[in-house]
């Protein structure tokens, strides 16, 4: 088998959606970087505007030496938040505000971007230049260098988080891979086994586990039926091929004595009644066989209707009373009551109750109590065939409701072993169950059904 | 004017079994093979009863069996069908048959079902009293009593004297007798039957001169006078 690793991949998808995560975070963050810095840049601008117009009506009203020396006593007093002011000449002489040198020349008018030096040391500045009527310019200098430090900051700090999320994501991608890989390898050994015959292979699982466990749980549970079906059916064919080369072989013989040229006329139908009979017999347990897979399979479903639980059970009862009379046992029959109407599969029910009463008729022995009875329990009605007989061992009881298995090895009494199965798969198909209990002494057999949600009248 | 069957089956071997066995009880027997062929014969013709294979070419036994009563036939079918399980049996007597037979089965099972069907034609007489002889049973009162003398019976004897006085001088099989008496359709017991019977005979022949309840060997029992 191919390395399960070699075709799924779920860590690529993991890569995937990684880089279109960073992408995303990545754009965000510039688009946010770029929208503070044109917010920003717009209101120092609007200051730089305001105060370079305030400056000019200055130069206006007072003159310009006025203004030249109240720059000085500006740029004396408060130096800081980030503006500057300097007044030129004509010539581009200083006549007063701040002290700063460009290597390349100021623009006539207007704003511009540069290189700014002030005691030698140079940073980016932006300069508004504003020509004077009287001759002469005002410039508004902005500090800029603080805030492209800051920028630079912020998008180099998102950068190593991003750089450090993509690792942290990286590892535990590679992580959950190898863990979804184990756990799916796990399972897919298991399905292997089974494939390769081993019908008892189980994955391992934890009761209070992850969906792989919910998963494998499941996969255990439907591996428990298929093994159970096909134990089922290997007993069947088994005891099929059992079952049936008896009544044949016996059939056969009596054939064979029917053929014979001198044998009495009596003698002679005598043997073909037998032939017959064992035919029927033959004949009844491919029947049985038929009922029981139809009603395991749930296909029996839609036969299901209202009936009369409490009259079908006295009807069972009355039939094989009896029977179970003639083998010297007492019968009690079920205490007159009134309806009790639910949902079922009538002709199945009567079969089941039938199988019990005969089971109790033929194995518990002479001299025993045999009741029948109908219990109510909320949700629940479950018919009763209890006996004072040997009743089953402990360890016998499940195995008794599988086809075909009669306790007594020898096989001495007749019957085809199927009653019980018949019995249980009439529970399952209602959805019920048979139980087998120790009724002290004897045997208690219930067929247990739930009738919640029906109405019971 | 002797009774007529139709029988509707496609297998040659079933047909001259049931046909030979028809004939020789006196009925006039048609037989088709095509389940079509089959359909147009009964609606044409007045049958007394119809054996309708439920697996036949041209148009499937249960599909004639609804056509038929969607037309208002209620000509009398028994459906044979090789289909044995329970719910088959439902389907063939929801589709309107009147019995059903599996496959295989014996002449003398047909033939009594046969019969109990063509009786059953004419309808529900109200009847409150039955006689077979000198027995004779009150569906009223529950009474039974023979030659004078007053039979004690458990209601399911009752139950049972009653059908047989009902099928009185014919054959009745234990199958039938387990599907319509007790409404169990299933073979493994059929001799739950006998126990009912021998318990019945015990209390309306034993002490009496002539006995009523018969045994046919291999088939089931007769009520009748005649030995």
């Amino acid at each position: 088998m191919r390395p399960l690793g070699s075709r799924l991949r779920p860590g690529a998808v993991f890569f995937v959606l990684l880089a279109v995560a960073l992408s995303a975070l990545a754009v965000g963050l510039l688009m946010v970087d770029g929208i503070g810095e044109a917010i920003i840049g717009k209101r120092q601008r609007e200051v730089a505007e305001a105060a370079r117009d305030y400056f000019v009506a200055f130069a206006h009203e007072e003159g310009v030496a006025p203004l030249a020396r109240a720059l000085d006593l500006r740029e004396k007093t408060d130096p800081g938040g980030g503006f500057r002011y300097a007044l030129y000449d004509a010539e581009g002489r200083l006549l007063g505000g701040a002290r700063l040198e460009s290597k390349q020349p100021l623009p006539a008018s207007g704003a511009a971007r540069l290189k700014i030096f002030e005691d030698g040391r140079g940073s980016p500045w932006r300069v508004l230049v504003q020509p004077l009527s009287m001759g002469g310019s005002l410039v508004v200098y902005e500090d800029i260098g603080e805030r492209i430090a800051f920028r630079r900051a912020l998008v180099a700090s998102a950068g190593v988080a991003l750089l450090a999320a993509v690792g942290a994501v990286l590892l535990a991608a590679l992580w959950f891979n190898s863990l979804l890989l184990r756990r799916i390898d796990t399972l897919a050994a298991t399905a292997g086994r089974i494939a390769d015959g081993d019908l008892s292979a189980r994955t391992e699982t934890h009761p209070k586990g992850d969906a792989f466990d919910r998963l494998g749980e499941a996969m255990n549970g439907m591996l428990d039926r298929i093994e159970e079906l096909m134990t089922g059916m290997r007993t069947v064919t088994d005891s099929l091929a059992h079952d049936l080369r008896s009544p044949l072989t016996r059939m056969r013989a009596d054939l064979s004595r029917a053929m014979q040229p001198d044998l009495a006329e009596d003698a002679r139908l005598d043997a073909i009644e037998q032939a017959h009979d064992e035919a029927d017999r033959a004949l009844s347990t491919l029947s049985a066989l038929m009922d029981i897979a139809r009603a395991e399979a749930g296909l029996s479903r839609d036969m299901m209707a209202p009936l009369d639980l409490a009259a079908l059970v006295a009807e069972v009862g009355e039939l094989f009373a009896p029977v179970i009379e003639d083998a010297g046992q007492t019968f009690v029959a079920p205490a007159p009551r009134p309806p009790l109407v639910m949902n079922g599969h009538e002709l199945i029910l009567r079969q089941a109750v039938g199988n019990l009463l005969h089971n109790a008729a033929h194995h518990a022995g002479e001299g025993a109590l045999v009741r029948l009875a109908i219990e109510e329990a909320p949700g629940r009605l479950r018919i009763v065939v209890a006996d004072t007989g040997p009743g089953i061992a402990p360890e016998h009881r499940g195995r008794v409701r599988e086809r075909f298995v009669r306790l007594d090895a020898a096989r001495s009494k007749p019957g085809g072993g199927l009653g019980l199965a018949i019995a249980a798969a009439c529970a399952k198909l209602h959805g019920g169950t048979l139980e087998l209990e120790d009724a002290h002494p004897g045997l208690r057999a219930v067929i247990d059904l739930p009738v919640q949600g029906q109405t019971l009248i | 004017m002797s009774r007529r069957i139709l029988l509707v089956e496609d297998d040659a071997e079933t047909a001259d079994y049931i046909l030979k066995g028809l004939r020789e009880e006196g009925f006039t027997a048609e037989h088709v093979v095509d389940g079509r062929d089959g359909f147009y014969a009964a609606s044409g013709e007045g049958f007394d009863a119809i054996i309708m294979d439920r697996m036949v070419p041209g148009m499937d036994g249960l599909s004639v069996i609804k056509a038929l009563r969607a037309a208002s036939i209620s000509t009398p079918i028994i459906i044979l069908s090789a289909l044995s399980h329970l719910d088959e049996r439902v389907k063939g007597l929801r589709a309107g048959g009147d019995d059903y037979l599996t496959k295989p089965f014996g002449y003398s099972e047909l033939s009594a079902r046969l019969e109990n069907l063509m009786r059953r034609r004419p309808g529900p007489e109200i009847e409150t009293r039955l006689a077979c002889g000198d027995l004779s049973i009150d569906l009223l009162s529950r009474r039974v009593s023979r030659d004078g003398r007053t039979l004690d019976l458990l209601p399911r004897e009752f139950k049972l004297l009653e059908y047989l006085m009902r099928h009185k001088d014919r054959v009745v099989t234990r199958t039938m007798l387990l599907e319509q008496v007790w409404d169990y359709r299933f073979d493994p017991h059929t001799s739950v039957v006998d126990t009912h019977i021998s318990r019945l005979r015990k209390k309306i022949d034993e002490g009496f001169a002539q006995p009523l309840l018969h045994t046919l060997r291999g088939t089931g029992y007769r009520l009748s006078q005649e030995p």
